[in-house]
């Protein structure tokens, strides 16, 4: 035990009780009183006695959390504390009640009493005290095992968090099993988003018309009017103006005013329309993501059996962005720079011609630019993005699979290939820095000598022609520079059209994707199911040239209970699934209380049966709201029930949270047997007719399999159930037993009368017990 | 079927057809009883009347409940809902026996005065998350942050990382600091702070 320094106004103290330093075999700084005021006290163990010197409530008392590492002030004056000293032979045993945020020292011997108590960060040294104790009453029962099983508990959830399972992969299969019907054009369609934003769209078009239109003023006054008109003393400005006299002055100033008004103005402007864009695109990509929510609601099971939900959820929402942005914030963009560019021209071939077509002349070597080399720059980001998308997809496998890789030892090779899949990102930014660099040199070089072949062209004609101004040739250069923008807004525009669309045409494949299973059209609801279940003549596969099963018939009473037994892939969970009309039969029927269940409202059905299956799914919620998933508006006693008829009450009453425990994603993380027993109280609150266990209690212990077991054959008077388990006596309680294999029927009957049969069932049956009984279990 | 479905106990299956009534057979009966009362007990919640039940605090600082004629010297109490419904639903637990629950208490208002203010004193310290009043003082660095805060117990001066789940948001306005050692500190109302104080949570969430 490494011993802290013992505080020394407490060596005093303790001097001054007649206990010298050496005698001080552990000492610990309970902090608390039992009304929760923060107060100094200590402990002090020796080989006769327990001193304990409590503290008084001082205002001035700070609490500081042991994390913070700084040595527990001193107490001004141990002496006004009270003191206690109890002999060791009062006391039988010193124990440690852990509190959910605190804890609290109790004796055994004498009385029974609480001793101190402290703050959660204190109990390591209150267990090194504790365990000293131990050591110094029974030297011969090891006091490590009370230590360690301490630490145990100490810290039960911190170091346990994992980052979220599961893997990505896996998203083409389920893209080629979407079935895109024939639709409006995916460009067209996004339109249809914008609808109920006329308004707003129509106001954001007024806002960029307006900004064009003061661009287009500005050369005009800065350039015409500015120079041929004000600086050269043209008296036709004054006219315009109505400014009596030769007030040039004034004039300049009205000018200059209502340029900076332009200014102003545009200002203004793009604020607002940047309000509408964002109110606008947010609706947009909300509507976007809740078609597809709802969609994927609606799809089957086959529909999400390659694809890790979450993966293909994070996709869906960056595909409603990217699609969004497009339609929002660069189509209005794209109309208005078109706008701009034929105004643009026009107004310059107007005031021009001449020196329209020269000022136009060298443009296409600018669009040439931006058109077709800037596109390469952008093929080197994708590469970019693709590296470190490789990089994001290692980490992640390494993190979700960690358990794995570190099960194989396989580190270094992990290690190195995550440093290759490091260098290709690397190799990527250096490509993309040296052509980017090179780029934009060359361009802005071509920029300007446009620029300056118009100005000597331009000069030229001031020159030797009487009718073109040096403002007007001002106006001209500050139009051109003015189009530069549009292109290059618009070449960008139309390269990311592409990616939108794409991402757009993802999106309304699972928007159009057709649920294969639907609603007849005279569906009905079964509202007093009794819940007897037939099979006739079912035939079955998840591909179509590999049947499942072939005209498989069976009936099961209501209100009895199922056992299905089999060897694994011999088509148990296949079974439940048709059942419950996860999937669709290929040929014959199932029936529900004599109903079709294709004629069954889907709604209904799911109402009626539950199921809980191998792999538990928790939602990111607390505890409380993922047992109540199925019924939401369950009360809490109706919750408490359901989940201590599944067992999970006192796990989860243990806690720290209770039933407010966050579970899920980065929440605490549950064991597989706890995730079974939330399933199991999730589909008892949802008290369903048809209740379906497939291997339901596969990773809980024998003990709590019992208590389920127990529980649920109470569950199961009113309900039918279909159970499915590897342990067989997990079968107990069931009416009637199936033997599976190969998607047939091999044994069927009670469990006398299969093990009469002496087949499979009590091959099985004898390897399990035996197996049971090697163990020592039964 | 026994219930339990557990085997029963030695001296059970092979010999009870052929004894007849005797010791063996009362044993069986006795054991019958018990298992079909622990698993009444395992499905169903026995909610607590306060007719029912007399909570007393001892001198050894913990709360007895007689309940049934039966003394439970020490109990200790969960809140079920810590959060979300911190006053109703406490789950009675023996601690002297794994803890097994005896009941809920489903309103504490319900009982009386002096049940009541033991049970919360009790709860408090079980639960014990101050409040805090005012934030004196946040310090970020590497990853750590640092705070020093006024709570309605005193001055306190913890940290925690900033990275992981230590700041949870409950609700709109409630946020729960969780420090590195374990400790809770809740602001249940962030609106009511200052502005000032406002902005240096907010860099943390
Ligand atoms: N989604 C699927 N697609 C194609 N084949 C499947 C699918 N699920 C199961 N199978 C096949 O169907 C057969 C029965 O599987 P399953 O019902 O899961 O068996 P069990 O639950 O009895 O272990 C197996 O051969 C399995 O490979
Ligand atoms: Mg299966």
């Amino acid at each position: 035990m490494d011993k802290k320094p013992l505080p020394k106004k407490l060596a005093e103290t303790a001097k001054t009780l007649g206990i010298t330093e050496e005698q001080i075999i552990a000492f610990a700084c309970p902090d608390m009183n039992r009304d929760c005021a923060f107060v100094k006290s200590y402990l002090l163990l020796t080989k006769e006695m327990l001193v304990i010197i409590d503290g008084k409530v001082n205002p001035g008392n700070v609490f500081v959390s042991e994390s913070l590492g700084e040595v527990p002030e001193e107490t001004k004056d141990v002496s006004e504390h009270e003191i206690r000293k109890i002999p060791l032979e009062d006391l039988d045993a010193l124990k440690l009640s852990s509190q959910i945020r605190t804890g609290l020292m109790y004796c055994e011997g004498q009385t029974t009493e609480v001793l101190s108590y402290f703050t959660i960060a204190r109990y390591g040294e209150m267990l090194q005290l504790t365990a000293a104790f131990t050591q110094l009453k029974h030297p011969q029962a090891g006091g490590e095992t009370e230590t360690e099983r301490g630490r145990r508990r100490r810290r039960p959830e911190t170091k346990a968090r994992r980052p979220m399972e599961g893997a990505p992969e896996g998203m083409d299969e389920t893209e080629k099993k979407m079935r895109p019907r024939e639709h409006l054009p995916v460009s067209l369609r996004l339109f249809s988003y914008l609808k109920p934003h006329r308004f707003r769209l129509a106001l954001v078009f007024l806002c960029y018309i307006a900004v064009a239109a003061c661009n287009l003023v500005w050369p005009y006054l800065s350039g015409t009017v500015l120079y041929d008109q004000i600086m050269s003393r043209d008296p036709a400005i004054l006219k315009t103006l109505h400014i009596q006299g030769n007030r040039f002055i004034l004039a300049l100033g009205l000018v200059v005013l209502g340029m900076a008004a332009a200014k102003f103005l545009i200002m203004v402007i793009s604020v607002l329309q940047n309000l509408l864009n964002a109110v606008i695109s947010n609706h947009v990509i909300m509507t976007l993501r809740n078609d597809v929510f709802a969609s994927m609601g609606e799809l089957e099971l086959r529909y999400f059996q390659n694809a890790q939900t979450g993966t293909l959820m994070v996709r869906v929402l960056q595909d409603a962005n990217i699609v969004s942005r497009l339609i929002v914030d660069e189509m209005p963009g794209c109309i208005i720079n078109i706008f701009t560019l034929v105004s643009t021209v026009v107004i310059m071939f107007s005031l021009d011609v001449k020196l329209a077509l020269a000022s136009l002349l060298l443009l296409p070597l600018t669009v040439f630019m931006s058109a077709k080399i800037r596109p390469r720059l952008h093929v080197l980001f994708g590469k970019r993005h693709r590296a470190e998308r490789g990089l994001n997809t290692a980490l992640n496998d390494n993190i979700a699979g960690a358990r794995v890789v570190k099960v194989f030892g396989k580190e270094p090779e992990e290690i190195q290939k995550f440093e290759n899949t490091n260098q290709k990102v690397q190799d990527a930014e250096v490509d993309i820095t040296k052509f980017s660099g090179l780029f934009n040199a060359s361009y802005s070089f071509v920029e300007e000598m446009s620029t300056l072949f118009i100005w000597a062209i331009g000069a030229y004609l001031v020159l030797r022609t009487e009718y073109i101004s040096y403002g007007l040739l001002l106006t001209f250069i500050g139009y051109v520079a003015q189009m530069n923008r549009p292109i290059q807004d618009l070449v960008r525009i139309f390269r990311q059209w592409v990616d939108s669309m794409n991402a757009a045409e993802r999106l309304f494949e699972i928007i159009d994707a057709q649920p294969q299973i639907t609603d007849a059209p005279d569906a009905l609801d079964l509202d007093h199911a009794k819940g007897e279940i037939e099979l006739k003549h079912v035939d079955f596969g998840y591909e179509p040239n590999i049947p499942v099963f072939e005209d498989f018939s069976f009936k099961v009473p209501a209100g009895s209970m199922l056992g299905i037994v089999g060897r694994s892939g011999a088509g148990k969970t296949t079974l439940v699934n048709i059942i419950s009309r996860m999937y669709e039969v290929n040929k014959g029927s199932i029936r529900i209380d004599g109903v079709d269940i294709r004629d069954i409202s889907l709604r209904s059905l799911r109402k009626n049966i539950a199921m809980v299956s191998q792999e538990t799914y928790i939602f990111i919620g607390t505890i409380a709201e993922n047992i109540a998933y199925a019924k939401p508006e369950a009360t809490r006693e109706e919750i408490i029930a359901a989940a201590k008829l599944a067992s999970a009450h006192d796990f989860i009453c243990k806690l720290p949270d209770g039933y407010d425990t966050v579970i899920g994603a980065s929440g605490r993380n549950l064991s597989g047997g706890e995730r079974q027993r939330l399933s199991i109280a999730r589909a008892v609150l949802a008290d369903p007719k048809i209740l379906i266990l497939d291997e339901a209690t596969a990773s809980v212990d024998t003990e709590t399999e019992r208590a389920i077991q127990t529980s649920l054959a109470a569950l199961s008077k009113n309900r039918t159930t279909l159970s499915i388990a590897h342990r067989l006596s997990t079968l107990r309680d069931a009416d009637y037993l199936i033997v599976l294999e190969h998607g047939k029927i091999t044994e069927q009957g009670t469990h006398e009368e299969l093990m009469r049969l002496n087949g499979t069932y009590c091959m099985l049956k004898e390897l399990q017990t035996n197996a049971l009984a090697l163990k020592g279990l039964e | 079927m026994a219930p339990m479905g557990g085997p029963p106990p030695a001296g059970g299956r092979n010999n009870m057809p052929m004894r007849g009534p005797g010791p063996v057979n009362t044993q069986e009966e006795i054991d019958l009883a018990r298992l079909a009362e622990r698993c009444d007990e395992m499905m169903q919640i026995r909610y607590l009347e306060p007719a029912d039940c007399a909570f007393s605090e001892k001198d050894s600082g913990f709360i007895q409940l007689k309940i049934d004629e039966k003394v439970y010297t020490h109990v200790d109490i969960y809140r079920v809902f810590p959060y979300t419904n911190p006053a109703e639903y406490l789950s009675v637990r023996d601690a002297e026996d794994a803890f097994r629950e005896i009941g809920i208490i489903r309103q504490l208002s319900a009982f009386p005065e002096e049940t009541i203010s033991l049970i919360e004193r009790h709860l408090k310290l079980r639960y014990f998350t101050p409040e805090i009043k005012e934030i004196l003082f946040v310090k970020r660095r590497a990853g750590v942050v640092t705070m020093k805060v006024r709570t309605e117990y005193g001055e306190c001066r913890f940290a925690f990382r900033n990275n992981s789940n230590a700041v949870i948001r409950l609700g709109e306005n409630r946020v729960f600091i969780q420090d590195m050692d374990e400790n809770r500190y809740q602001i249940p109302d962030v609106t009511k702070l200052t502005i000032r104080e406002q902005k240096k949570l907010d860099a943390l969430l």
